[in-house]
């Protein structure tokens, strides 16, 4: 090749090092179609780049240590893949061909995705997870945002970009670089968070590493203490100790001692757990009536529209007016203070009104959607009746309001949800007749009313009222004209 | 039971295969993809389809170009899936011309890849270090240019002339060897 092609070598190099930007890809892909010999130049060019990026040549007189030691920190699916090479007859005879899933997909889940705030992942494929996700062993790589894995063992760890993380069981991962906050509940004793040059063990605690290639791994102890190890790159400890709360150490792979820190804790304070709440809209789901009980479980609309996930499943029970601190759908304390009426009434709701329930029986022969804790429990009543909360931040709110009787699956019922109503507005949403009185999954307009909220100031009541409109059994029209509410699934919009 | 020696004799058979075949077959969809971790995702899969349709390859012909036209089939099934958010693809015509092309190339390349062993070694000590740091250690130019207190527009500019300088070494040598397209 002569020199007259450094600007098409430019537009791959810039390729290569995926730098170029839209327009020079265009100009490039032209190029390309229209000259053979240019075609040839970027062949051989971007097998040269490739070939560098494995190493091997380089690691020749780099140092194969170093190499090997870089190469462990990169799990490439082609790694995997060369692995499988080398053992790939002793594999196959094992397992069959079940090898060459060995990256395509996790193994066994041992975490979950449990937040993602305004994250870029650094690919558009690889080492990436969706909030509510089952994690296996594996990479996640973020180039912003934060992300929050919550692991088997009870352990949370939250990660701010750019960092890459390595999962690699429910009690262990390698920080390759990155900001992270770890906390650890007494089932995560022992966590353990490895890092190049050294490991971090939980003793019972809160810490937080930021580790940057080169610089080491800055170890902070936020709760707690943790124990330390130095090792050298064959592993061995060069030196531990414990850390105790509010202490800050460092260690440098290749140093053979580790160096105490001035302390920083603010330094952390926007990835713990505390500030992330208040980041993300929030998400509540009530229990609702006079036998409610603390319900944990998914099988609710929110969850089988996407809008929420398995991880958020806990419930908060209402049995009358009540407020202050209530936990939110994942399980950590709610960052506002929630205030809860009830209220009923013929036409306008009397929020003053205490709480009338008609005498519940649990039905024993729910079947399908119905039969759940949740949906043998329920708060009706003879008026309108109405729930509204307060508390609130504002923002556009989804609210779920399940509003059956699995008893009377020809009844129907009216519904509003909007912000401050003392009656059903003039359009409201129809729960009309069951189409299937044993229906198997929760139907929006037949087991459900779904609608949206925008809460725009503080002081504003979210809220929801229902009345009967039709019942349906022949015979007792008036009896078991009843309005009905199950639960309630609130859930914050970005 | 009877089926269990035979598919034991399929797997040695498929295993030998694709350790031959798997560089290049690597080569070819970095080729027609640019981003590696996006090739690496193709290869895999079509790995999974080669194998699902193993029984239909002919032992008497030779395994690259069959097992190529899978790695082709995912690079496009891989680029409409891809199609509104991956950075990098190019347009079907081009992929169709570099795909068709891979044959011709295919034995020059394992000359290149001799060629750069040396053309490597005829790197100034500077020079090696700056593609170490890049490919070795995997550092970014901003870390480098942090380092050596260069702006990060002239390290990159370095660090393209050398790679410029390997690729030229690097067809010369092979043209050399006697390899012309």
């Amino acid at each position: 090749m002569d020199g007259d092609n450094d600007r098409e070598l430019g537009l791959i190099g810039l390729l290569c090092d995926e730098l170029i930007d839209d327009r020079q890809f265009e100009d490039l892909d032209e190029i390309l179609l229209h000259d053979l010999s240019l075609r040839e130049a970027y062949r051989s060019f971007v097998g040269m780049h490739h070939e560098l990026e494995q190493g091997a040549l380089l690691a020749k007189e780099w140092g194969a240590e170093d190499w090997q030691a870089q190469q462990k920190l990169v799990p490439t699916s082609r790694c995997l893949v060369n692995v499988c090479s080398a053992v790939a007859l002793l594999v196959f005879a094992a397992i069959g061909w079940m090898a060459f899933h060995l990256d395509l997909k996790r193994e066994q889940p041992v975490a979950v995705l449990t937040r993602s705030i305004e994250v870029e992942w650094s690919h558009p494929t690889r080492n990436r997870g969706k909030l509510g996700e089952a994690l296996g062993k594996g990479w996640l790589d973020i180039d912003s945002g934060v992300v929050e894995v919550t692991f088997s063992s009870g352990a949370s760890l939250s990660m701010e970009g750019p960092a890459r993380l390595k999962i690699d069981s429910a009690m262990n991962c390698f920080s390759d670089f990155g900001k992270l906050v770890v906390s650890c509940p007494e089932s995560a004793f022992g966590f353990t968070v490895q890092f190049r040059g050294g490991k971090v063990v939980d003793l019972g605690t809160e810490f937080a590493l930021n580790t940057r290639t080169g610089e080491g791994t800055n170890v902070y102890v936020l709760e707690g203490a943790v124990d330390v190890m130095l090792l050298d790159n064959e592993k061995k400890l060069l030196q531990q100790l414990t850390v105790l709360k509010e202490n800050a150490v460092n260690l440098t792979f290749g140093k053979s001692q580790l160096t105490y820190l001035s302390y920083d804790q603010k330094m952390f304070d926007g990835l713990r757990r505390e500030s992330l709440v208040k980041l993300q809209p929030i998400k509540l789901q009530f229990d609702i009536g006079q036998k409610a009980g603390l319900y944990r479980g998914v099988d609710a609309p929110a969850h089988k529209v996407g809008d929420m996930f398995a991880h958020e499943n806990q419930w908060s029970q209402i049995v009358g007016d009540q407020s202050g601190a209530f936990v939110l759908a994942d399980g950590n304390i709610c960052p506002f203070s929630i205030n809860v009426d009830y209220g009923h009434g013929k036409g306008r709701i009397d929020w003053e009104a205490s709480p009338v329930t008609y005498t519940a029986t649990v039905y024993k022969r729910a079947k399908g959607v119905a039969n759940t804790a949740l949906c043998l429990d329920n708060l009706h009543h003879f008026n309108d009746l109405g729930v509204r909360i307060s508390g609130l931040p504002k923002g556009r709110y989804r609210v779920y309001a399940l509003c059956r009787s699995f008893r009377r699956p020809k009844a129907a019922y009216a519904v509003s949800i909007g912000t401050n109503l003392d009656q059903l507005s003039s359009n409201p949403i129809e729960v009309g007749v069951m189409g299937e009185a044993l229906n198997p999954s929760w139907v929006s307009g037949e087991t459900y009313a779904v609608g949206e909220v925008e809460i725009s100031k503080t002081g504003d009541w979210l809220t929801i009222i229902t009345r009967s409109v039709d019942d349906g059994m022949i015979g007792e029209p008036y009896r078991n004209k009843l309005a009905v509410l199950l639960g309630l699934q609130i859930v914050g919009l970005e | 039971m009877s089926s269990e020696p035979h598919n034991n004799q399929k797997q040695v058979l498929f295993t030998r295969h694709f350790a031959d075949s798997e560089r290049a077959m690597y080569g070819f969809a970095y080729s027609l993809v640019p981003l590696r971790a996006d090739a690496d995702d193709i290869v895999q899969e079509a790995l999974v389809l080669l194998w699902k349709h193993f029984d239909q390859y002919d032992p008497e012909r030779p395994f690259l170009p069959w097992a190529n036209r899978f790695v082709y089939r995912q690079v496009q099934t891989y680029r409409r899936k891809q199609a509104t958010r991956a950075k990098y693809f190019f347009s079907d015509e081009t992929i169709e011309r570099l795909a068709a092309e891979m044959p011709a190339f295919q034995e020059r390349d394992q000359a290149m890849s001799r060629a750069l062993e040396l053309c490597l070694e005829g790197l100034g000590g500077k020079q090696r270090a700056l593609i170490e740091q890049r490919y070795v250690a995997k550092e970014s130019l901003c870390k480098l240019a942090d380092e050596t207190g260069r702006s990060a527009n002239s390290l990159y500019k370095t660090l393209q002339r050398i790679r410029v300088g390997l690729y030229r070494c690097i067809s010369q040598r092979v043209l050399d060897e006697g390899f012309t397209v």
